[in-house]
């Protein structure tokens, strides 16, 4: 099927980011419709696969991009059944999926207990991996606000873990 | 990021990430292609670039479809909808989202010509002229597919895209009857919905 350099390559990137991509979904609509919205996250980047960026680093980026879009059109029962996805959903069944019980459990009970905005900055910056100005990007919002938030989240954090600060 | 303490709890509070399976995330981008005709890149079409909600639910008819049937946000008043006949998926109702044009001083210029073309134009005849040169196209180019070839919906898929292009080129040429070119609407954005009487986007098992 695939025709185009083009095609090609966005094939890599998914094989390259598709389980990164899965994670960010699962973490904001649950496991269960994860799948699907990668699906649509497909179905989407396909239509714009011209668009690919040829970095490897901005080609993910774009494709959190086309997620987050993803995201923002999912609603309660709205969903394309994805006959593919279910492969995927059952494996999640059978896998250890949900976080462990490990000692993680309370740094991420205090990100959850931030302001959502605060959260989403930090679960971008430390599970996903992006650096602050591509959350900017990826959130469509300047650099300044992507670092102000990440510093008062990385303040309450701070507090609420009993971390404290470092010696300057 | 800001490598001491603080940062490294965060990091390793990452929750459990499986690795998907290679063949799987193959096979899944590739019914993803299958289930997203190529749109044809040109002014006109670029227009019409967006991210479109391909929604299932099951079985509600057009006819039904307000009581039965979940429109995405922006899709909820069907005054913005086209009706064409599907191969095999009966009547299917297109619900346009109009154009978001992040332009202040001409959203409202465009949602007005819209609104008005759709209340008081026979859009599914507006659209008519342009409907088979869209199915030849996405013919063409899949007559060389074995993917798309034995893909059982993929007279119900073309169909949809074709009559959602032509759609498009005929709301794009009104809109350009009013001064609105390509040039003009760069960037806009916009979405769409579809949902048939007997929709079954399929595959296996993705029936519902």
């Amino acid at each position: 099927m695939t025709r185009h350099p083009a095609d090609a390559a966005l094939i890599a990137a998914f094989e390259a980011s598709a389980s990164d991509l899965l994670a960010y979904l699962s973490r904001r609509v649950g496991p269960d419709d994860a799948p699907d919205l990668l699906g649509e996250t497909m179905v989407v980047a396909w239509r714009r696969v011209r668009q690919l960026p040829a970095d490897g680093e901005r080609a993910r980026m774009w494709l959190f991009g086309i997620a987050r879009g993803t995201l923002q059109n999912h609603a309660r029962g709205e969903r394309r059944r994805w006959a593919l996805a279910d492969r995927i959903r059952l494996q999640a069944q059978d896998s250890a999926w949900a976080p462990s019980s490990d000692a993680g459990g309370e740094v991420r009970d205090a990100i959850a207990r931030l302001e959502p905005d605060l959260a989403e900055v930090v679960r971008l910056v430390h599970w996903d991996g992006f650096a602050l100005v591509e959350v900017a990007e990826l959130l469509s919002i300047p650099a300044s606000t992507v670092r102000g938030r990440y510093q008062r989240a990385r303040e309450q954090l701070r507090t609420a873990l009993s971390v404290e600060a470092p010696l300057a | 990021m800001i490598k001491d303490q603080l940062g490294d709890l965060l990091d390793a509070s990452a929750p459990v990430t499986r690795s998907l399976d290679a063949s799987d995330v193959r096979a899944m981008v590739l019914a993803a292609k299958v289930a997203s005709p190529k749109r044809s890149r040109g002014p006109r079409l670029a227009v019409l670039s967006g991210t479109f909600a391909l929604l299932l639910a099951g079985g509600a008819g057009v006819a039904t479809a307000t009581a039965d049937w979940h429109w995405g946000p922006g899709l909820e008043n069907p005054e913005r909808s086209y009706v064409y006949t599907s191969p095999t998926w009966g009547e299917c109702e297109i619900r346009f989202s109009g154009f978001e044009t992040h332009n202040v001083f001409t959203q409202a210029n465009v949602d007005r010509i819209i609104d008005e073309w759709f209340a008081t134009t026979d859009v599914e005849a507006a659209a008519a002229p342009f409907v088979d040169k869209y199915l030849a196209v996405l013919e063409g180019a899949q007559s060389d597919d074995p993917g798309m070839l034995s893909d059982s919906r993929a007279a119900d898929l073309n169909a949809w895209t074709a009559h959602e292009q032509a759609l498009g080129e005929a709301l794009y040429n009104e809109l350009r009857a009013h001064g609105f070119d390509s040039d003009s609407l760069a960037g806009t954005g916009s979405h769409s919905q579809l949902h048939c009487d007997g929709e079954n986007w399929g595959g296996e098992g993705g029936v519902q």
